[in-house]
């Protein structure tokens, strides 16, 4: 059966598709969103001394958040333990986790699946940054193996929502799917 | 240590330490329950001569779609392909793919995997009745292998409000995730 090799059309146009159920999504479909680069749209979020987050997306359906991790300098997040998927891709500087042998630079893309725990670690002298993409719960333990607590798409709004509170940001939507 | 039990079997509600309550109560769309055994919550809409779908949840965010498929005597559900994952559980009756060689009864649990077409048939003289908790866009063939139309949660949605206006019955928000 043929199938497409390129894009069908390349007219630099809005090209009106045929769509059964226009009216339906308008009424109940959900608008995509778009989040753009300045601190009024998502500041970055203090992580401990060495990181911050920046909040792009909370899904509630789905436990899904998507944010950027930034580690200043060399520096390590300890060990945590997955409960769904993770999706990431390097941005800046470069990070590894202790457990594998590779080293996830900018462009470089990563995955990690339910069941797997890590400790992400950046020897770069500018640290990292990286989009990740993550579903599910994380369980971060201490240097003694004791889990010390499970975050998932709650902790991540409330670590964004408080931040915004304390220092009178409006909370942004764009950040809500 | 792992828990080997359930940890509590008191029969009554226990106060859980979680953090993020508040955000819960102003964000999440909540859990719900909606009842098959009546068409209170949801009535049997016909699919063809043959059949009827119970529509049970709609997640617009996800594509998701859930029912319940009534097909009420022997009778085939033709040749589609599927570009999710679909998880059904046979309810009543009996039902089989001509693809595979088993045939689900009562209790039984059929996953499917996108990429994966299938043609369903029951051959019980009751038909079947198949809950099923379906992700992704649907492709349906005519008998000659050409594509006819894509049915996904805008179809199930339509398919399901069309009817409700055409015999006066109110919108169940509850079916809306």
């Amino acid at each position: 059966m043929a199938t497409m090799t390129a894009p069908p059309s390349g007219a630099y146009k809005i090209v009106d598709v045929p769509e059964l159920y226009g009216a339906l999504i308008k009424a109940k479909g959900i608008e995509g969103t778009y989040v753009g680069a300045t601190e009024a749209e998502s500041p970055w979020v203090p992580f401990g001394d060495n990181a911050a987050i920046r909040h792009l997306a909370f899904d509630v359906r789905d436990n899904v958040y998507v944010n950027i991790l930034w580690i200043k300098g060399p520096g390590v997040i300890g060990t945590h333990k997955h409960r769904g998927r993770v999706w990431a891709i390097g941005l800046e500087g470069s990070f590894r986790y202790l457990e594998y042998p590779w080293v996830c630079r900018a462009g470089e893309f990563i995955t990690e699946t339910p069941g797997t725990a890590h400790t992400l670690v950046t020897d770069d002298p500018n640290g990292m940054k990286a989009l990740f993409h993550m579903q599910g719960a994380n369980e971060f333990f201490d240097e003694h193996g004791n889990h010390v607590e499970t975050l998932d798409v709650w902790w991540f709004m409330n670590h964004y929502e408080t931040y915004c509170r304390e220092h009178n940001i409006p909370i942004n939507k764009q950040l809500y799917l | 240590m792992t828990m080997t039990a359930p940890p509590s079997s008191k029969k009554a509600i226990v106060d859980v330490p979680f953090a993020h309550r508040e955000l819960v109560a102003r964000l999440s769309p909540g859990g719900r329950y909606i009842d098959a055994q009546t068409d209170v919550d949801s009535p049997w809409v016909p699919f063809g001569d043959n059949a009827a779908i119970k529509h049970l949840a709609f997640d617009v965010r996800q594509g998701i779609f859930s029912n319940i498929l009534w097909v009420k005597s022997p009778g085939t559900i033709g040749t589609h392909l599927h570009r999710g994952t679909i998880v059904m559980v046979c309810l009543e009756g009996s039902v089989r793919y001509l693809e595979y060689d088993w045939v689900a009864s009562p209790g039984g649990l059929i996953l499917e995997v996108p990429g994966e077409s299938h043609t369903l048939v029951t051959e019980h003289p009751d038909g079947v009745k198949l809950f099923g908790w379906m992700q992704g866009p649907i492709d349906f063939f005519d008998e000659n292998g050409v594509f006819v139309d894509t049915s996904d949660v805008w179809w199930f949605i339509n398919h399901y409000e069309t009817y409700c206006r055409e015999n006066d019955i109110p919108i169940n928000p509850k079916l809306y995730l």
